[in-house]
């Protein structure tokens, strides 16, 4: 006797998205999360690339709060006091469908649950799942508290902070201090920022955003970090990603957050945000980079596991996406569920199409492609080389010194030279970095 | 080993960021974090320290002996420290439902 066709546990974007198409495709569905309300509890930089969700919500971008549409993306390297920065405008980002939707995760989540709700899933907030009911070695539905549900699938979305497949088994890892080298940490402060003040000083117009990203070469210590921020409505996400197999005993994340906005450029950009009294909010949350080298068990008898709980997150050191990669997993869990449960075969043997499909479409065969890109994303130079070195290279070629000028790569090669990398070092790193990009 | 690393930083700045939170604070003996401070005392890293983005962890000297001091109250719930300390003093769980930290932007 089971209570539901499926358990979804976790509404962030990728629990909701699988709740949404189950119901589309008639099955009782129950959505559960540890948030109150719901959203409470998700934090993310703040862009959603693509057009995944318009498969179950052919409207969304009409009708779901989204800050701004990304019109003009920045990607640079940041010395100790310099920027040199790629200011990239793409035209057709500015028409629908849009591709990149700024969001504040708390209403943009709730919002996506309420759809789910309005779609038919059962949907409760304020429940933490503490573990999975077991049956014969098979997962029969979710325990919480003293009270059980059960369902002949369960859908696993909790989160890159996954305590359903640890606490299972599923993962690689017996514990988390294994996995310091497959985690990032995002720490990010939202500034309140008059709607005017951004369009003016960003030279936008209506919902047209800005997102930007860094590679931090202005952190005094080994740490290898980035930087973001991304224009609200009235506010700007700003925040930075920290390696956590680079930090030191000296080191504090929180205090590299504070070192990226107060880079001199950084600090132009937000401008009369900075300050305790603009800060709306601050947050922090775990990032899954090790991709395809973490994957834990992605199905098996009676569940399945998607979005970050299953490390669905492709980061190349300048592009980190995870939530489109969690809505495009629910949605072909919720695929994999609805077929295994009109076969009454809720086992492995069934649910093993959901990794056929993830294989299939982008999710699998990005974090495929992609699975060495961290030889490159965790070069210390990267870090510690390069961006002191881009920018030096340009601010000599730029700079009028009333001197014979030099060719502009003869400059670039004696500044990367001075900061340590010579002609040997960039081919080895270019060979075995710049390939896996 | 250097026992008392962190007792100069003046965690001000940290702790009033967190003033802009809201949190439903569980009771103590439901605290989703415990740790065991008397495995911190040999710690050699307090990477701990190093990790939690909202300064939650404290090693202050204590009646002339080194303490850990753990606050849960001003936890964000991001499972950081869980994969810092390689020395097993943290036994981590999310709060009850409803309870910790509530973002209103995220």
């Amino acid at each position: 006797m089971t209570d539901f066709d499926a358990i979804v546990v976790g509404a962030g974007v990728g629990g909701s998205s699988a709740a949404i198409k189950l119901a589309q495709m008639g099955k009782q569905v129950l959505l559960l999360d540890r948030g109150q309300p719901i959203g409470s509890k998700n934090l993310s930089g703040g862009v959603l690339w693509g057009n995944d969700l318009a498969e179950i919500l052919p409207n969304w971008q009409d009708e779901a709060p989204i800050e701004r549409f990304v019109l003009n993306k920045k990607v640079g390297f940041l010395s100790e006091k310099d920027a040199t920065v790629i200011d990239m405008h793409f035209n057709d980002w500015n028409s629908r469908p849009y591709n990149g939707s700024i969001v504040l995760r708390a209403k943009f989540d709730e919002w996506l649950a309420n759809q789910a709700k309005e779609a038919g899933v059962t949907v409760l907030d304020g429940i933490t799942v503490d573990q999975l009911l077991l049956e014969a070695d098979k997962v029969v539905g979710i325990q919480s508290s003293n009270d059980t549900v059960k369902a002949p699938v369960t859908i696993i979305m909790d989160g890159a902070n996954s305590r359903l497949t640890l606490k299972a088994g599923l993962r690689k890892e017996k514990n988390m201090s294994e996995s310091k080298s497959k985690f990032m940490l995002g720490l990010k402060d939202v500034l309140a920022l008059d709607h005017d003040k951004i369009e003016q000083r960003f030279a936008l117009t209506g919902r047209q955003g800005v997102a930007g990203e860094f590679v931090l070469g202005n952190i005094p210590s080994n740490v290898k970090a980035g930087g973001f921020f991304y224009t609200n409505y009235d506010s700007i996400s700003i925040g930075v990603v920290v390696h956590l197999d680079s930090l030191s005993p000296e080191d504090r994340t929180y205090r590299i957050l504070e070192m990226f906005k107060s880079h001199p450029y950084i600090e132009r950009l937000i401008q009369d945000g900075e300050g305790i009294a603009n800060l709306k909010e601050y947050g922090a949350k775990l990032i899954p980079e090790a991709g395809y080298n973490m994957m834990p068990k992605l199905y098996g008898d009676g569940f399945l596991v998607g979005g970050d709980a299953a490390g669905f997150v492709f980061s190349n050191g300048l592009v980190i996406q995870g939530m489109n990669y969690a809505i495009k997993s629910g949605i072909l869990a919720a695929e994999a569920t609805s077929q295994a449960l009109d076969k009454s075969d809720p086992t492995k043997t069934s649910l093993k199409l959901y990794q056929k499909l993830l294989e299939n479409s982008y999710v699998l065969k990005d974090l495929k492609k992609f699975k060495d890109v961290t030889k490159m994303t965790k070069n210390k130079n990267l870090f510690k080389v390069y961006p002191g070195a881009i920018n030096d290279g340009f601010k000599h070629a730029m700079t009028e010194k009333g001197e014979p000028k030099q060719r502009l790569y003869k400059t670039l090669l004696q500044s990367f030279k001075q900061r340590g990398a010579g002609m040997f070092t960039l081919l080895k790193d270019g060979l075995r970095g710049g390939t896996k990009l | 080993m250097k026992k008392f690393r962190d007792m100069e930083e003046d965690t001000g700045p940290i702790k009033n960021k967190l003033g802009v939170l809201t949190y439903k604070t569980d009771s103590e003996e439901n605290a989703h974090i415990v740790v065991d401070g008397t495995i911190c005392e040999t710690c050699p890293h307090h990477l701990c320290i190093s990790g939690c983005p909202v300064r939650c962890f404290n090693f202050f000297e204590i009646d002339g002996k080194p303490t850990m001091v753990f606050q849960y109250e001003d936890c964000v719930e991001c499972g950081t420290c869980d994969i810092m300390c390689d020395q097993g003093a943290v036994s981590w769980n999310f709060p009850r439902g409803s309870f910790g930290v509530a973002y209103e932007e995220g």
